[in-house]
């Protein structure tokens, strides 16, 4: 099947709910399901040639997409498969690669479950951000009661990797039609008509998919690796997670089940278009590893082709072989550290045309004076508390006020009241505090204010 | 057809993200991953239309708006953001922490007219800013009625009755 690639770039935050419930716990999927741009497309029905094979046939596959690393490097799921000894999350091992003495050795062994990985094995966690909702009353104008809710939405500014896989038996017109109408689609998720769910999706003609499957080995085990979710059905059409309908054939003595880690998950997919609940399906999820042993050519081919059903909605994509899951033990790459800003809180002494800029410099440097006034006062404390031990609250009550009465000459004043006055103060005490007023430059008066307030009497200790 | 739009605070304002801060704040403001703060596009779409549904045009409102579960509307509402250039230099010179007060509030005891114990609670605010939204794929004969709507609305966010989110809607003339 052809492939063809698109990135999808989030101009909003994009809601993607896992479940269909619309109350209690609600949990988010970490990537945007196929069945979102089968439906995008699905706008367009009836304007397509063959819209039964388009649609309905698996002949054109909208896989799911996941997130880029840097916008540029594809991730995959964090295989299932991936252990690491309890408290001590460096070294990672491959659960299928362990042997019985391993097992042993390692002790207890924890399953990790988040995030995503690259093919150079750095780890990528998607970023979501969360907002309280409520409906309206109109009646009194607040909150409705007992009506709130949130959204947990993933961050603007990702960029993600879709692709679609065609059939050769699909018409030129109506793929050209399905990819102009991806492009020209632009909202997705929950919540699409405000605030959320605004998406541009860009077909990338000259980029092919990323190869990581290691095929030149042997057929007697073989590691399949979930790419997206899988939902399995019996002889009967019925949904199974039996893991024995991968392909035709496959008997339960071929699978390894002790080197095999699924999770399993259901969910009730809603139509848009009807408006109405599907039935609940039954999947494998996205991750899960599971190995095969003595496989033939024939099943291995069948199984590359896609396994179960809803393939038209990206179900079902199996890598054989990964590079990931081929080694036994490793530590992730280490990302990048990100630069974390100093907080200098330099005074800026630019001019700006923009009013509300300039607004917030002059804010931004009030707030640098007092807190180098404030940095002043308790240098001043801390070295001259003890001089100032017999000095009365009240007495630094009375400096605050001078200092408080807004009169030009208030320092010659607390010169005058503290060089004079029943309790007299000492020649070295006036001279400090004289000193300390006239050596701050930047707002004498709140200086002697804040310091008056913060120096505390003789019976405050 | 967008309609573009700017949002003029003339008081401090208060759209809740919902979130607490601790000891420190009893309600935060809703802000983006810059720090910046911004109305979401929800909060302009059920203000709109609750003005939209008092100019008696039920065909208005039901396109635009959407018919309660039936019919999704057409108009998509983006976010009310402080224009690009000013956001920039703000995030550039570090300025995010000037944008936001602190308002302490009590309840009065009516028996004896002094504040209720434990009634003490503090919110944090922004102040008065001038924000940029648009409102997308509106078909172009509801226009008026839109710009309407929008200028309609006369506050917004908590506190709205009570000193908090006074603003004014401009309509772009050249769309």
């Amino acid at each position: 099947m052809k492939e063809l690639v698109f990135h999808v770039e989030f101009l909003s935050d994009i809601v993607l709910p896992a479940t269909s419930n619309t109350e209690g716990k609600i949990d988010h999927l970490d990537f945007i399901a196929g069945s979102n741009f089968l439906g995008m497309v699905a706008q367009k029905y009836d304007d397509f040639k063959d819209s039964f094979t388009v649609f309905h046939s698996g002949k054109v596959r909208f896989g799911d997409a996941h997130i880029l690393k840097n916008e540029k490097l594809p991730t995959y799921k964090v295989p299932y498969s991936y252990v690491h000894e309890k408290l001590e999350n460096e070294r990672i091992y491959n659960h299928h690669t362990l042997t019985p003495d391993d097992f042993k050795t390692l002790g207890q062994l924890k399953q990790l479950r988040s995030g995503y990985i690259t093919k150079e094995k750095e780890l990528v966690f998607i970023d979501y951000s969360y907002s309280q909702k409520s409906a309206y009353d109109k009646e009194n104008r607040k909150s409705l009661d007992s009506t709130m809710y949130g959204y947990k939405a993933i961050k603007k500014g990702s960029m993600w990797q879709l692709v679609v896989k065609v059939d050769g038996s699909i018409v030129p017109e109506d793929e050209k039609l399905m990819v102009e109408t991806l492009q020209t689609s632009s909202r997705l998720g929950k919540s699409k008509s405000a605030e959320y769910g605004q998406v541009k999706i860009t077909h990338l003609a000259d980029q092919a998919r990323e190869n990581i499957s290691e095929k030149d080995l042997p057929l007697n085990e073989v590691i399949l690796y979930c790419n997206s979710r899988v939902a399995l059905l019996d002889e009967s059409g019925n949904p199974t997670y039996e893991l024995k309908h991968l392909c035709e054939g496959l008997k339960e003595e071929q699978i390894a089940y002790e080197k095999t880690q699924i999770r399993t998950s259901t969910f009730t997919p809603y139509n848009t278009k009807r408006q109405t609940k599907d039935y609940e399906r039954v999947c494998i999820k996205k991750g899960s590893v599971i190995v095969l042993k003595d496989i033939s050519d024939a099943q291995l081919k069948q199984i590359q082709q896609g396994v179960g059903a809803y393939l038209s909605e990206g179900f079902g994509e199996i890598i054989i072989n990964p590079s990931f899951l081929m080694e036994k033990g490793f530590t992730f790459a280490s990302n990048e550290p990100e630069e974390v800003k100093k907080d200098e809180r330099q005074k800026i002494t630019q001019t700006f045309t923009d009013s509300t800029i300039q607004f917030l410099v002059n804010r931004h440097n009030t707030t640098i004076d007092t807190l180098r006034i404030a940095k002043n006062v308790a240098d001043f404390i801390k070295n001259h508390k003890a001089e100032f031990k017999n000095i009365n609250s009240s007495q630094w009550g009375n400096i605050r006020s001078i200092a408080s009465s807004n009169q030009n000459d208030f320092i010659e004043k607390i010169k005058g009241y503290i060089g004079s006055g029943s309790k007299k103060w000492e020649t070295h005490q006036v001279e400090t505090l004289v000193k300390a007023m006239d050596h701050d430059a930047i707002n004498k008066q709140t200086f002697i204010k804040l310091l008056a307030m913060k120096m505390g009497g003789k019976n405050d200790e | 057809m967008t309609l573009r739009y700017q949002l003029k605070f003339y008081d401090y304002w208060h759209i809740g993200s919902g979130l607490s801060a601790g000891a420190r704040l009893d309600s935060t403001v809703i802000k983006d991953q810059n720090d910046l703060p911004y109305v979401a596009g929800k909060i302009i779409k059920g203000l709109s239309r609750e003005m939209a549904e008092t100019l008696d045009d039920a065909d208005f409102v039901n396109t635009c708006f959407g018919n309660n579960g039936i019919e999704m509307g057409k108009c998509y509402f983006s976010n009310a953001q402080l224009l690009e250039t000013t956001a920039k230099h703000i995030c550039s010179l570090n300025l995010q922490s000037n944008l936001y007060d602190i308002i302490a509030s009590t309840k009065i005891d009516e028996t004896n007219g002094v504040a209720e114990d434990n009634s003490l609670r503090e919110i944090e605010v922004v102040v008065p800013l001038e924000l940029c939204g648009e409102i997308r794929d509106l078909p172009e004969n509801y226009k008026e009625a839109m710009t309407r709507s929008l200028k309609m609305i006369k506050r917004m966010g908590l506190n709205r009755n009570r000193g908090l989110g006074r603003c004014e809607f401009f309509v772009e003339e050249n769309q």
